[in-house]
C-alpha cells in the first residue's frame, strides 16, 4: 500500500472513531425485546399479519389460503 | 420482567414480556441475548451511527437486529454465530435507513446527496471540517465499498469477519476496500 492510502486510511478512522466517540457507554439504551403477542407470529419489519383469510397476493389480489384443501362437492 | 445484567454502562435493564424457556436461567434466550447486547450494544451502535449519520436510527437498528436475534435464538444451533448474524443484521438495518434518508430527501427537494446531521448542535462545533468532509465522502461510495472501508478500518475486522458480515466472499470484500479507498481518495482530493 502506498503512504497515501494509508494517509486514507487513517482519515477514514479518525474521522469515524470521533463520531462514535459521541456515544458513549451510559447513552446505550436497555434492550426491550418485543415478544410477540399470543396468536401472532412476529415478523422482523411488519406489524401487520395476515388475517384468517389468507395473505394478499401482488396488485392487492387475495391470496390462497394456504394448508386447507377445498371440501369436496356433494356426489 | 426485567433483567439486570452487567453492561456497558455498568448495568443494563431489559425489559421483557415472557421469557422462553427457563426463564432468568442460563438457557434463557433472552438473558443470553441480553448478556451479548450488554457486550456489544456500544460498539455496534457506534458502527450505525457511522453508516447512517443518525443516532437515533442507529440506536433502533441495534434493537432491531438483537430482537431479530431473539427470534430465532432457539432454533440458533452455532451459538458463536450470534455476533456474525447481529452485526449483518446492523449492516441490513443501515442500508434500509440509508436508503429511507435518500429517498425521504430527494422526494422533498430533489437533492440525491443528503446528509442527515452526524453530530449534535453542540458537538458539530467540535467536529474538524476535515472529519466532516471525510463522512461526507464515505457516504458518497456505494454501499458495499462504504461497509468494507468502515468494517475493515473503523471495526477493525479482518478480511474474513468482514466477508462473514457482509455476507460476501473474501476476494469480494479485497475488491471493495480496494476500490472504495481510491473513490475516497479522489474525492477527497488526495494524490494516487
Amino acid at each position: 500500500m502506498t503512504g497515501t492510502t494509508g494517509t486514507t486510511q487513517e482519515r477514514l478512522r479518525d474521522a469515524a472513531t470521533a463520531l462514535g466517540q459521541t456515544i458513549q457507554p451510559g447513552d446505550i439504551p436497555p434492550l426491550r425485546l418485543r415478544l410477540p403477542e399470543p396468536g401472532r407470529r412476529a415478523v422482523p419489519g411488519r406489524e401487520v399479519v395476515p388475517g384468517p383469510g389468507g395473505t394478499q397476493g401482488p396488485g392487492g389480489t387475495p391470496g390462497r389460503r394456504r394448508g386447507r384443501r377445498p371440501a369436496p362437492g356433494p356426489g | 420482567m426485567s433483567l439486570d445484567l452487567p453492561g456497558p454502562a455498568g448495568r443494563v435493564r431489559a425489559t421483557v414480556g415472557e421469557p422462553a424457556g427457563g426463564p432468568g436461567g442460563p438457557g434463557d434466550p433472552a438473558v443470553a441475548v441480553t448478556a451479548l447486547y450488554a457486550e456489544h450494544a456500544l460498539g455496534l451502535t457506534r458502527l450505525a451511527l457511522v453508516m447512517v449519520r443518525d443516532r437515533q436510527a442507529a440506536e433502533d437498528i441495534v434493537q432491531d437486529a438483537f430482537c431479530g436475534l431473539h427470534r430465532l435464538w432457539p432454533g440458533l444451533r452455532d451459538k458463536n454465530r450470534a455476533l456474525p448474524y447481529v452485526r449483518s443484521a446492523v449492516l441490513n438495518g443501515c442500508r434500509s435507513e440509508f436508503r429511507r434518508q435518500r429517498r425521504d430527501r430527494s422526494g422533498r427537494d430533489g437533492y440525491e446527496g443528503y446528509l442527515p446531521p452526524a453530530w449534535s448542535a453542540e458537538s458539530e462545533a467540535e467536529a474538524s471540517a476535515e472529519r466532516r468532509e471525510v463522512l461526507q465522502a464515505l457516504t458518497r461510495l456505494p454501499a458495499r465499498q462504504r461497509e468494507a472501508l468502515v468494517l475493515r478500518f473503523y471495526l477493525d475486522l479482518s478480511e474474513a469477519d468482514t466477508a462473514d458480515a457482509m455476507r460476501i466472499s473474501r476476494g469480494t470484500v479485497k475488491s471493495a476496500v480496494a476500490r472504495g479507498l481510491a473513490a475516497l481518495r479522489k474525492l477527497l482530493g488526495e494524490q494516487s
